[in-house]
């Protein structure tokens, strides 16, 4: 195999495929990725058998061939690389060369034989989103799924596809955040399914570096991602999501128009009071805006008052602050709206003007 | 043979041409999932595997199949939902889920229904517990096991749990004594995680609680595992409870719970009689290749009575010995090694004074009123009993226990030991009465 690339190519390649490794797996070779010649094109893949990613960059290729090298060694090494040009080349079937302007390396790999296949999705497709709309909203929901493994099913983002709307929801039972997405056009069925919150991590990652559509496949318990020139392959969670519909309010009592910014600062100030316990409380009155208030036993006390239009009426409860300042931080709106019902009943926040994303928090019963 | 069987004779013979790395990440969590005349379906866990194994060692798996059973010609491949682990933590070759491993860890192999030994004490308890295994959550739901200590009940109860996992090895069963349940419950609602805590208990197919009578007096913790519970029962997920003593005698428990306990089955284990406790001696004998004489094992039957761990410490114990100063022990000497173990120390230090003072307490009644002159009923009884405890425990004199009890005449204390001894036989409630009593008297 002979490659010659420019570096930004390549690096490019790398940091879509380089963080999808094995970790700690016996198999040496899941710790590598995969250099490829490809009708023209150089591919690259990784797997850590749970996720497989393949990724297509351009280059003059001289010489056809495979080759695996360790990813975190070839990323940093590429990423340090002063020149523009670089030129790969397999010395024998385990040393890859790296050769540019002053810089002389090899590197220690395997034999591509021994790396894993990466399964086909050969249906056809299922849904096209566009790339900008759909990182957007992963970023609104990813992070409210739960951290911990106990119950697979919400550890995992749900994405419900109905004639040409995709619903993304994700929840720990304290919070949910739900968004829906336009698709580019009606999707070929009715499926709901649910997709590891590192695999749609890796997917947003992967969505910032360019513009496009995303083609979303399924197959036998697998989905597959195909955006730009990177294919991204998952395993689904097996598992029935909570309907969790059921527990958005049908209506609030007291619905408040604040800015977000002012609201993420008071927030913020209040957290250094609330070291413990994240309790912070929220209290509205109509014509008095809101008061954002935390006090503990070491720290001290604090409260903060922002201006904002009330309507209906008075309320306060107590949230833990983190809940509230996840959602606040990845919504792009200057203004958002802030419901709620009583201290006990679920509260929401919604952006202004925008009627396809909701937030629903728990408040903290004392 | 089964397709277990097939299978980890095929994985044998694929585990010498693979290196080990390749063995563990292709072959972990394979199985055969149906067999026909023709071919098997092996079940794979990711996609990945799925391809791997079509594409490399296909050939290999059918040339092993083919060595072991020539008639197959066919193999093919399927997906089954794996058993979940996030695959950054996945260290550990054998794969199971977090949850499932924590579960698991607490069962002691060792507890199994073939290690159990039968007799007329347990036959009961064994029957019912082996019933449950076979069918959790299906018949006797809750199952009470209740005897005392050192009897074998944590032994019955975890055979449920092992038997029920080797049936079924996606089955969550928790085994917990009623203090962890406790402990884990008090730091839970320290830090605010009692919903993580339900999830826990709440989500599995059998619960085994150890010891369930020291949940007496803990009413929040009384109160959470009445809910667990329903939560189960209702589920129809096995509970399996045990108690040095019947649901009704656990004193500050609320009536709630006492009432669920006895809804499904209470099966009780009594202390082993001499064949049991003989057999029982053998079977460890042998399975620790201790080589011992018949009439030395017939001594330590006869003279451990009452405990099936002190059996054990005894036999241990001798063991020990005869290992240090190599010999082979001789019926004296067994009985100078195990002259402690026989009369423990703890032993010592009872009077007949004593004796009289907590059977009188246990039947709510004054010493006086045993010693004086009264033949109610209410006095009769205890006094009866006490003496007959002074006789079998302390080994008093007839005449003198006679004394004890206002100067009552020796032929009265032999028609009350008689009496007793006639009655325990008919009616089994006053042996369990009598066992409490004693263990008053020893736990001070």
């Amino acid at each position: 195999m002979k490659i010659i690339c420019t570096r930004d190519n390549l690096k490019k390649g790398l940091f879509i495929v380089s963080r999808i490794v094995g970790v700690g797996n016996p198999l040496q070779v899941l710790n590598n990725i995969l250099l490829k010649t490809d009708q023209g094109r150089i591919k690259l893949s990784s797997t850590n058998l749970e996720i497989g990613v393949n990724t297509w960059v351009g280059g003059k290729i001289e010489q056809e061939g495979a080759l695996t090298v360790p990813a975190k060694l070839i990323n940093e090494y590429i990423n340090n690389l002063p020149s523009d040009k670089v030129t790969l080349a397999s010395k024998d079937n385990t040393t890859l060369s790296i050769e540019s302007e002053n810089y002389h390396t090899s590197i220690k790999g395997l034999s591509y034989e021994d790396f894993p296949l990466i399964p086909q999705v050969t249906d056809e497709t299922f849904v096209k989103v566009d790339s900008a709309e759909f990182r957007n909203a992963l970023a609104e929901t990813i992070w409210a799924s739960a951290a911990n493994e106990t119950q697979p099913e919400i550890s995992g983002i749900f994405m419900a596809f109905e004639d040409d709307k995709v619903r993304i929801a994700a929840t720990d039972r304290y919070r949910l955040a739900e968004r829906t997405v336009q698709a580019m056009e009606a999707a070929r069925g009715v499926k709901e399914v649910i997709i590891p919150s590192r695999t749609v991590t890796e997917l947003y990652k992967i969505l910032t570096i360019g513009k496009g559509e995303v083609e979303i496949y399924f197959s036998e318990s697998q989905v597959l991602f195909k955006f730009d020139e990177t294919e991204l392959i998952s395993r689904l969670i097996d598992g029935q999501y909570p309907d969790y519909r059921q527990i958005i309010p049908k209506g609030f009592k007291t619905t408040v128009d604040v800015d977000k910014n002012e609201l993420v600062h008071a927030l913020k100030a209040a957290a250094l009071f609330a070291p413990d316990s994240n309790n912070v409380t929220v209290e509205v009155k109509p014509n008095d805006g809101i008061t954002v208030a935390a006090s503990s036993m070491a720290a001290g006390e604090n409260m903060a008052k922002i201006k904002a239009k009330v309507t209906g009426d008075e309320n306060a409860a107590v949230f833990n602050f983190r809940y509230l300042l996840d959602c606040l931080n990845n919504l792009p709106e200057t203004t958002v709206e802030l419901k709620m019902i009583n201290d006990a009943s679920p509260a929401a926040i919604t952006p202004k003007g925008r009627d396809n994303y909701i937030y629903i928090v728990m408040p903290i019963k004392l | 043979m089964t397709n277990q069987q097939l299978w980890q004779a095929i994985l044998g013979n694929l585990e010498l041409t693979l290196s080990k790395a390749n063995f563990t990440t292709w072959f972990k969590s394979t199985s055969i999932i149906e067999k026909t005349d023709f071919g098997i379906v092996i079940g794979v866990p990711n996609a990945f595997t799925k391809e791997w194994l079509q594409n490399k060692y296909h050939q290999d798996i059918l040339k092993a199949l083919k060595a072991i059973a020539a008639e197959t010609k066919e193999v093919k491949y399927q997906i089954i939902s794996p058993i979940y682990t996030p695959a950054q933590t996945n260290k550990e070759v054998t794969r199971t889920s977090p949850a499932k491993r924590a579960d698991n860890q607490t069962l002691n192999p060792k507890y199994t229904f073939t290690t159990f030994i039968v007799g007329s004490n347990n036959q009961l308890a064994h029957a019912a517990s082996l019933a449950v295994s076979k069918k959790p959550g299906e018949v006797y739901n809750p199952l009470f096991i209740y005897g005392g200590v050192g009897l074998g009940k944590t032994h019955l109860m975890q055979a449920v749990g092992t038997e029920a996992l080797k049936k079924d090895p996606a089955a969550k069963v928790l085994y917990v004594t009623s203090e962890r349940f406790t402990n884990e419950f008090v730091s839970a609602v320290q830090q605010g995680k009692t919903e993580q805590f339900k999830s826990i208990y709440r989500n599995v197919d059998v619960l085994l609680v150890d010891d369930i009578q020291f949940l007496a007096g803990k009413e929040g913790t009384q109160e959470e595992f009445f809910h667990t519970f329903n939560a189960l029962h209702q589920n129809n997920k096995q509970v399996v409870m045990t108690s040095d003593r019947l649901p009704k005698e656990i004193p500050a428990i609320e009536d709630r719970l006492v009432s669920r306990f006895e809804w499904g089955m209470i099966a009780d284990i009594q202390a082993p009689d001499l064949e049991t406790r003989l057999a029982i001696l053998k079977a460890k004998a042998k399975e620790r290749n201790y080589n011992i004489e018949p009439e030395i094992l017939n001594y330590i039957a006869e003279t451990i009575q009452s405990n099936i761990r002190e059996l054990e410490g005894a036999l241990n114990r001798l063991m020990v010995y005869c290992q240090l100063n190599n010999t082979k022990p001789t019926l004296e000497q067994v009985k100078s090694i195990l002259v402690n173990v026989i009369t423990p120390p703890k032993k010592r230090g009872v009077s007949a004074k004593k004796i009289i003072e907590i059977v009188s307490d246990f039947y709510h009644v004054t010493p006086e009123d045993l010693v004086k002159q009264s033949r109610k009923k209410e006095y009769v009884n205890p006094r009866q009993i006490a003496m007959y405890i002074i006789r079998k425990e302390l080994e008093t004199s007839l005449p003198s226990i006679g004394d004890f009890f206002g100067g009552r005449d020796h032929t009265t204390v032999i028609h009350a030991i008689d009496k007793i001894e006639r009655v325990i036989k008919e009616r089994s409630g006053l042996k369990q009465e009598i066992d409490l009593i004693k263990d008053r008297i020893y736990l001070v």
